[in-house]
């Protein structure tokens, strides 16, 4: 659970700490120096998208570059958190990801080529317009994929290939009316994202599911073991019965039995769960090394490392549900002792 | 005066392949401190009668006066007034034998008592599995008297000893009976320990019998 939280987590922020909690289609300048002084603690990035291949004797990778302005590149939260950088270069820059430096063997100060598709055809497709950027800096997100395959250039150069800039807007937990924008079209993150926040709901729905089927099979196993160990103490029970010990206090001895076993477990599972939850990204390494599989592929996980997340809300659901699983499993085996007979006991 | 009276008492078990008249109309009177020795072959319905005495089980019909009072809840009776010895020697395996004896009463005075009686302080702090089936049998007697029951009842508490334990086990109850003054009803198969009580009865064809 904490795994699972900690992933839909810091997937949420990394997609509107890059993307933006929304972006806005077609406003114009004036209208954007309005929202800007509107709204003084809210970031509104302008840029212009466009895809571009970029390739050297490593490889080719197709990328989307986002053009903006220098200034802008400290507004978007989740670059700025993680950006090595050169202060000197001041013109014909580009910001790249950690992944694709990697990929294509690129380090700051360095030449990075990219094409742009034209608007002239040819009878083999596009003609490609070349340029030279110089890499300013290296960002980490943690996000794979925009570490791979977003660059951000100098809005300066290519501010005439697509004529309709964008507006990504970064929220920052700050009170937005979304009234103004009623003349705007305008996605959220979520419209943007919508299949992935479709998967992250049917994915906390169907942990639910298997942590009640988990609890469920608990329950059967603490039914089973307190029945095996009421017959097994059968003898000893008919005993109790004819020295005078009242039923209701030896159906006590056996409930507690059981449950302070099972109270044991759960503090003993809620601590391990803990460890292993603050040290998840250990027990990932070891867990890929015995078993020779990578249990967290960044490619297909999106995120780098394996987050968590450890939420007391979630932990205290998941003791209620097995301490009332516990309560119920260990009283329904008990009502057997009432049914055994101290008469078997002379034959 | 009698410790317990039994009236017209009439026991069946019931099963699937027919019905099984055990008990019937069986009137019993034990006076106090007296020694009631009961015997006959298996299956004749001994233990069905000590199991209705004891309150163990209920008849089907008829009633039992205990101490001149009829029975009402025999739990309290189990816990006060009737001490039980079984064939087998039951005793908690997990439980030394003061804590089993403890199981019966909680006095000390009582168990030390006990103890000192049965002579089996050795025994104390040693768990059921270190003792003899002698040992073990003269520990169930023990705890049997420990909270000086008005009625001790035995269900063959010899089948598993030698003739020269059983015998001393017969002794030691009738013996006990005497310093608590409690009476005592013994069931047996061995015909031979009759001589030791003061009444025996058999149960032939359903009905009891004063031999």
């Amino acid at each position: 659970m904490s795994v699972m939280n900690g992933f839909r987590e810091e997937l949420i922020d990394s997609l509107s700490g890059i993307n933006g909690d929304l972006t806005i289609y077609d406003m114009d300048d004036s209208k954007l120096e309005e929202f800007t002084n509107k709204y003084p603690n809210i970031s509104f990035v302008k840029n212009y998208q466009e895809r571009v291949i970029t390739s050297n004797s490593n490889s080719i990778e197709g990328l989307l570059m986002k053009s903006i302005s220098q200034n802008d590149i400290y507004l978007i939260p989740k670059i700025k958190q993680r950006l090595f950088e050169l202060q000197d270069i001041e013109e014909n820059w580009v910001y790249i990801g950690v992944e694709l430096a990697k990929t294509l063997n690129v380090k700051v100060g360095e030449v990075f080529s990219i094409n742009i598709p034209g608007s002239s055809m040819t009878i083999l497709g596009p003609v490609l317009n070349s340029y030279e950027l110089i890499v300013k800096g290296i960002f980490n997100t943690g996000v794979y994929d925009y570490d791979k395959y977003f660059i951000y250039s100098d809005i300066n150069i290519f501010n005439n290939i697509n004529s309709k800039p964008i507006i990504d807007v970064y929220l920052d937990n700050q009170e937005f009316n979304f009234d103004d924008l009623e003349d705007y079209y305008y996605e959220t993150w979520v419209d943007q994202n919508k299949s992935l926040a479709q998967a992250l709901t049917t994915e906390k729905n169907v942990m639910f599911i298997i942590l009640f089927f988990i609890v469920i099979i608990s329950s059967f196993t603490i039914i089973s073991n307190q029945i095996f160990f009421i017959k097994e103490k059968f003898k000893d029970i008919i005993l109790l019965k004819v020295l005078g010990v009242k039923q209701l206090d030896i159906a006590l001895l056996f409930f507690l039995n059981s449950f302070i076993i099972s109270i044991f477990s759960i503090i003993l599972g809620t601590i391990l769960g803990i460890i292993l939850s603050t040290n998840i990204d250990s027990v990932e390494k070891i867990l890929s090394g015995l078993l020779n599989f990578d249990l967290w592929n960044n490619e297909i996980r999106y995120l780098s490392t394996m987050p968590y997340r450890i939420k007391t809300a979630d932990i205290t659901f998941i003791i209620s549900i097995s301490l009332l699983a516990t309560l119920i499993s260990s009283y329904i085996p008990i009502l057997r002792i009432f049914k055994i007979k101290p008469n078997l006991i002379l034959r | 005066m009698s410790i317990i009276r039994l009236t017209n008492i009439s026991k069946s078990y019931y099963s699937k392949i027919g019905t099984f008249e055990v008990l019937k109309s069986i009137n019993l009177e034990i006076q106090k401190n007296s020694n009631t020795f009961l015997f006959g072959p298996s299956g004749c319905g001994k233990s069905t009668l000590l199991n209705i005495i004891s309150g163990m089980d209920n008849p089907d019909h008829g009633h039992i006066h205990f101490d001149g009072k009829k029975i009402i809840n025999h739990f309290e009776l189990l816990k006060n007034d009737i001490g039980v010895i079984f064939q087998d020697h039951y005793l908690i395996s997990e439980l030394n034998i003061i804590d089993n004896i403890k199981l019966k009463s909680s006095n000390f005075k009582n168990i030390n008592e006990i103890f000192d009686y049965f002579n089996i302080n050795e025994l104390k702090y040693k768990f059921p599995n270190q003792l003899s089936n002698g040992q073990k049998q003269r520990v169930c007697v023990a705890r049997a008297l420990v909270n000086k029951p008005k009625l001790l009842i035995a269900d063959e508490p010899t089948s598993y000893l030698d003739k020269e334990n059983a015998q001393l086990v017969i002794d030691l109850i009738i013996n006990s009976s005497k310093k608590f003054n409690l009476s005592t009803i013994i069931a047996s198969h061995d015909l031979s320990f009759k001589k030791s009580f003061d009444k025996a009865y058999t149960i032939n064809d359903k009905n009891l019998i004063v031999c």
